[in-house]
C-alpha cells in the first residue's frame, strides 16, 4: 500500500527553489534520500513531516491530504519525525523529554506511556541514562534521544533527517539493526552516509537542486557507475575523481583508459557519477 | 493549626515533585541491544486514536506543575506570600487588633498576588520554552497543537491556586482563632475568590504575552509595569469609582472597612470578567474564528459593563447611609449602661464593651460618690482620616447634622485596649472628664497644660489607679511612662497618647503632662488607695479648682506643685 504520494511538489523560498516539481511515491520499506547540501532534502522531509507546506503540487500521506487541518492531525498521529536539529529542552532528563513528546503524541495513559518511553529509550541504548539531563549528554546521546522520541508508538511513517550524524560506528550499526526491524513500515531517512543507504534501504532517491534526479534501488544507483570505476597504481589525470585507498591503490571514477580493469561500483560511485554528470551538464556551454 | 496546614501542604508538594523519582527503571543492558525486542514487546500503544485536547492538557499538567514547582519563581512566590502571612498574622497582630474581620477581608488577595505574579512568569517561560530551545519544528510534527502545549503550561495555575487557597485559608484559621472581632462572612470568601481569579487571569496574561512578545525579560518587565500602574491607580484617587475600579491590588481599606469597603461582589465579577477576557484573547491568538472573536468581544463588554456598574455602585443612598453612621453613630450602635457608665460601640465591637466598662468603673469608684457626674457616656467613634473616604460620602456628611452627644461623649476609637498604653490613655481620658480637664471627644479642642494644677495630678492618679500596673508604670519618670517614643503611626496620633513637643513631656491627646506632674502623681499612687481616696473625697472641690490647687496639695498631701515650664496655655 502506498504511504506517501508526492506529485509535482514545488516549494520556493523567495527566488530560491527548494523543491522543483518533485514526484514520487513510497510504500512500506526504508527509503534513503541522498543529495548534496542545499539539494532540498530537509525541505522535502519537513513537507513529509507536515511542518512545511508546498507552494504547488499535491501530497498524500497515509492516505490523507496534509493541507486539510484535520487530516494533518490524523497524519501526525501516525507519524514519527526526527528533524535535522531537533532542539531539546536541556533541563529535562532524557525520560522527561521523551515522556513530554509522548504526551504530545496523545499518549495519555500514564503507565502505558511510561512503559513506552522506557521501551524506546532502551531501544536506543539509553536505558541507563534516562535520568541524565540532556544538557549533560554528548551529541551522540542527544541524537539517540531524538531517535527514541521518533520511535514512540511505532509510527506507520517514520521520517529521519540525518539520524546517524554524530553517532560512532558501533552506534550506527546498532541503529541499522534497530531500523531493519521496521521494514514493515514506511521509513524515509536522509543521510550523507552512502554505506547506511547500502546497508538499510530498499530504495534510494537522489535530489539535486530541488529535483528528483534518481529514484531506484541502491544497486541501480551503484550501477550508474558500472564500467566507470577502476583501480590503478598511479593517479590518472583524466579521471573525474581519484583517491588513494587503504591498500595503496588509486581508485578512479570516470571514463577508464583502455586496458584498465574495471571494478564493481559502490553506491557512492553511482551517486558521484550521477552528481558529476549533472554538474557537467549544467556547466556545459549552451550552443 | 494554620502552621500545621501550611507544613502539610509543603510536604505534599515535596512528595508530588519527587513522585516516581525513586522508581527503578528496568535495565535493558548496555548499548543498543534492546533493539532486538520482539514484536510483542514493541509499543504497547496504538498511535492514531484521537484524544481530546483537554485530556492532553490535563496530562501535561502534572509535568508542567512539577517543573514549575522546582523553579526559583515558585519558591519566590511562596516566600513572598508566606512573608505576607507572617507579617499580618504575627508581626501585625498587635497593631491590627483594632480592626474587625471584614477589614481583613480586603487583604486576602495579598496572599494570591505574589503567586499570580510568578504564575505569569512561569506560564510565559513554559509557553516560550520550545521557541527558546529551537524545538518548535519537532513539536509541530506532533498531533497536539501549539495551543494544547501552551494551555498545558497554563495549567500550572492550578498549583498557584492551591497554594493561594491554602495560605488564604491558613489566614482564615488565624483570624478565626485570634481575638479579632467580627464574623467570617461572605465578603471574606468573595475576596478569597478574587485572589484565585487573579492567579488564573495572570496565567492567561502570561500566555498572551508569550504569544506576542516571547522574550525572557518580558514577563518580569510586565510585572513591574503592572505593579507600577496598578499601584498608581490605587493611590491616584480616594474612591472606588473612576479609575480605582480597574485596580486588582488587594483592597487595602484606607479607613476601617465599615466606612471604606470596596464593592466586593462587583469587583470579583470584574476580576472574573478580566480573567475570562484574557483567556479568550489567548485562545484567539492561537486560532481565529467567529466563536472566539465573539467571545473576546463579549468578555470586553462584560469588563466595561462591570466597571460602569462599579462606578455607580456607591450611589447617593449608599453614601448617605455611611454618612449617617459617621455623623449620628448612636443609631447604629449597641449601648450598655452599668453603674453610671454608658458605653456605646458599633457592631461587632460591642464584644469589647465589658473591658471598656471595667476601666471606666475603676476610675469612677475613686471619685467621691456625691461628686460623680451624671451617667458618663463613652462612645466609639471613627477616628480615621475621613478625607480618604469616597467624595460622595464626604459630600453627604455636610448635609447631616452632628449628633450633639457625639461632641460631648468620651471618645474611644477602634481599640481593644490590649496594651497598657492604650488602657492608660483611655483611663486618663475618663479621669480628665471627671476632674474637668479637656478630654478626648469628637469635637475640636486645643491642647493645654495642667502643670501646677492639683486636678492634673488627681487625674493622673485616677487613671493609674484604674489600670493594672498603672502605679508601677507611672513611677518610671522621667522616661515616658506609658509610651516609647515613636511607637504610634502618624495617622493614629489624633487618638492615642503620643510624645508631644519634646521627649520630656507627654500628652493624652488633650492635656500635656510634664515629668513633674507624673512624678507627683506617682507619690500619690504609692500611698494606700483608701487613704488617698478619702483625702480626695474630703477636698474634692478645692483640689479641682484650677486657681487653688497649689495650696491644697501642700496642705492635704504635702506635695509642692511647680508652675508649668512648657509655655502652653493653661487648662
Amino acid at each position: 500500500m502506498t504511504s506517501v504520494k508526492v506529485h509535482n511538489a514545488t516549494r520556493r523560498f523567495g527566488s530560491f527553489v527548494a523543491l522543483d516539481d518533485v514526484t514520487f511515491s513510497l510504500s512500506a520499506g526504508i527509503t534513503g534520500l541522498l543529495g548534496p547540501n542545499g539539494a532540498g532534502k530537509t525541505t522535502l522531509l519537513r513537507v513529509l513531516a507536515t511542518v512545511a507546506a508546498t507552494d504547488a503540487g499535491s501530497i498524500e500521506l497515509l492516505g490523507r491530504d496534509p493541507r486539510n487541518a484535520q487530516s494533518r492531525v490524523d497524519i501526525r498521529r501516525r507519524l514519527g519525525y526526527l528533524p535535522q536539529e531537533p532542539g531539546f529542552h536541556r533541563e529535562f532528563t532524557a525520560f522527561e523529554f521523551v515522556d513530554y513528546v509522548a504526551i504530545l503524541k496523545e499518549m495519555v495513559d500514564r503507565k502505558a506511556r511510561h512503559d513506552e518511553v522506557r521501551r524506546v529509550l532502551a531501544a536506543v541504548g539509553l536505558a541507563n541514562e534516562m535520568k541524565k539531563r540532556i544538557r549533560n549528554m554528548s551529541g551522540g546521546m542527544r541524537r539517540r534521544v531524538g531517535i527514541a522520541q521518533a520511535l514512540l508508538g511505532s509510527p506507520e511513517l517514520l521520517i529521519l533527517d540525518e539520524p546517524t550524524a554524530g553517532l560512532d560506528p558501533e552506534q550506527r550499526l546498532r541503529f541499522r539493526e534497530l531500523l531493519t526491524a521496521r521494514r514493515g513500515h514506511t521509513v524515509v531517512l536522509s543521510t550523507h552516509q552512502t554505506d547506511d543507504i547500502a546497508a538499510l534501504c530498499q530504495r534510494v532517491i537522489v535530489l539535486l537542486e530541488g529535483r528528483v534526479r534518481f529514484d531506484g534501488t541502491p544497486p541501480e544507483l551503484a550501477a550508474l557507475a558500472h564500467g566507470r570505476v577502476w583501480n590503478a597504481l598511479e593517479r590518472d589525470p583524466t579521471a573525474q575523481l581519484a583517491w588513494v585507498t587503504g591498500d595503496g591503490m588509486v581508485r578512479h571514477l570516470g571514463t577508464p583508459p583502455a586496458g584498465a580493469d574495471a571494478v564493481p561500483p559502490a553506491i557512492e560511485d553511482g551517486y558521484l557519477t550521477l552528481v558529476g554528470s549533472l554538474h557537467a551538464l549544467s556547466s556545459a556551454p549552451e550552443n | 493549626m494554620e502552621i500545621i496546614l501550611i507544613v502539610a501542604v509543603v510536604l505534599g508538594i515535596w512528595k508530588f515533585t519527587t513522585r516516581g523519582r525513586s522508581r527503578q527503571i528496568p535495565s535493558s543492558g548496555e548499548g543498543w541491544g534492546a533493539a532486538k525486542v520482539g514484536a510483542a514487546e514493541r509499543s504497547s500503544l496504538v498511535m492514531g486514536a484521537a484524544v481530546p485536547a483537554r485530556r492532553v492538557v490535563v496530562t501535561l499538567w502534572s509535568g508542567e506543575a512539577r517543573r514549575w514547582i522546582r523553579t526559583a519563581s515558585f519558591a519566590l512566590a511562596v516566600a513572598f506570600s508566606m512573608m505576607n502571612f507572617f507579617v499580618l498574622a504575627i508581626v501585625g497582630d498587635n497593631d491590627l487588633a483594632v480592626a474587625e474581620v471584614s477589614w481583613f477581608a480586603g487583604w486576602f488577595p495579598l496572599f494570591a498576588w505574589p503567586i499570580a505574579g510568578m504564575v505569569l512568569v512561569g506560564v510565559h517561560f513554559g509557553a516560550t520554552r520550545a521557541r527558546r530551545d529551537h524545538a518548535e519544528e519537532l513539536f509541530d510534527s506532533l498531533p497536539a497543537s501549539r495551543e494544547t502545549r501552551a494551555f498545558g503550561c497554563v495549567s500550572i495555575a492550578v498549583v498557584g491556586v492551591i497554594v493561594a487557597i491554602v495560605l488564604e485559608f491558613a489566614f482564615l484559621i488565624w483570624l478565626w482563632r485570634s481575638a479579632i472581632v467580627g464574623t467570617v462572612d461572605g465578603r471574606v470568601l468573595l475576596e478569597v475568590l478574587t485572589g484565585i481569579s487573579v492567579v488564573i487571569g495572570a496565567a492567561f496574561l502570561g500566555l498572551i504575552f508569550a504569544r506576542l512578545l516571547p522574550w525572557p525579560p518580558v514577563p518580569l518587565a510586565l510585572l513591574v509595569l503592572i505593579a507600577l500602574v496598578d499601584g498608581r491607580l490605587m493611590e491616584g484617587t480616594k474612591q472606588w469609582s473612576k479609575r480605582r475600579w480597574v485596580s486588582i491590588w488587594p483592597g487595602f481599606p484606607e479607613t476601617l472597612a465599615r466606612f471604606d469597603s470596596r464593592p466586593v461582589t462587583v469587583h470579583l465579577l470584574y476580576v472574573v470578567a478580566m480573567t475570562a477576557m484574557c483567556a479568550f484573547v489567548a485562545r484567539l491568538l492561537f486560532q481565529t474564528n467567529w466563536v472566539r472573536g465573539i467571545s473576546v468581544i463579549m468578555s470586553i463588554a462584560a469588563v466595561i459593563s462591570l466597571a460602569v456598574v462599579q462606578d455607580a455602585r456607591t450611589n447617593a443612598s449608599d453614601a448617605r447611609s455611611v454618612a449617617l453612621e459617621l455623623q449620628q453613630p448612636r443609631d447604629h450602635q449597641v449601648c450598655r449602661t452599668s453603674r453610671g457608665v454608658e458605653v456605646c460601640a458599633f457592631k461587632p465591637f460591642d464584644a469589647w464593651l465589658p473591658d471598656w466598662n471595667d476601666i471606666a468603673q475603676g476610675v469612677r469608684e475613686n471619685i467621691p460618690a456625691e461628686r460623680r457626674r451624671d451617667t458618663v457616656i463613652i462612645q466609639q467613634l471613627n477616628t480615621m482620616d475621613l478625607t480618604k473616604l469616597d467624595p460622595r460620602v464626604l459630600a453627604a456628611t455636610s448635609s447631616i447634622p452632628d449628633d450633639p452627644q457625639r461632641e460631648s461623649a468620651v471618645l474611644i476609637g477602634f481599640d481593644r485596649l490590649e496594651s497598657y498604653d492604650h488602657r492608660f490613655a483611655y483611663a486618663a481620658s475618663l479621669a480628665e472628664h471627671a476632674v474637668g480637664l479637656p478630654y478626648a471627644t469628637a469635637g475640636s479642642h486645643t491642647t493645654c497644660t495642667a502643670s501646677g494644677q492639683a486636678r492634673g495630678v488627681i487625674a493622673l492618679w485616677l487613671a493609674a489607679s484604674a489600670v493594672d500596673e498603672g502605679v508601677a508604670k507611672l513611677a518610671k519618670t522621667p522616661a515616658p511612662p506609658w509610651m516609647p517614643a515613636g511607637y504610634f503611626h502618624g495617622d493614629q496620633q489624633q487618638t492615642f497618647v503620643v510624645p508631644w513637643r519634646s521627649e520630656s513631656s507627654y500628652t493624652t491627646d488633650t492635656v500635656v503632662w510634664e515629668p513633674v506632674d507624673i512624678a507627683l502623681a506617682h507619690v500619690l499612687a504609692k500611698r494606700p488607695v483608701r487613704e488617698v481616696r478619702a483625702l480626695v473625697s474630703l477636698h474634692w472641690d478645692e483640689l479641682l479648682n484650677p486657681n487653688h490647687g497649689r495650696d491644697v496639695m501642700r496642705t492635704v498631701f504635702g506635695i509642692e506643685l511647680l508652675q508649668p515650664s512648657s509655655g502652653l496655655e493653661k487648662c
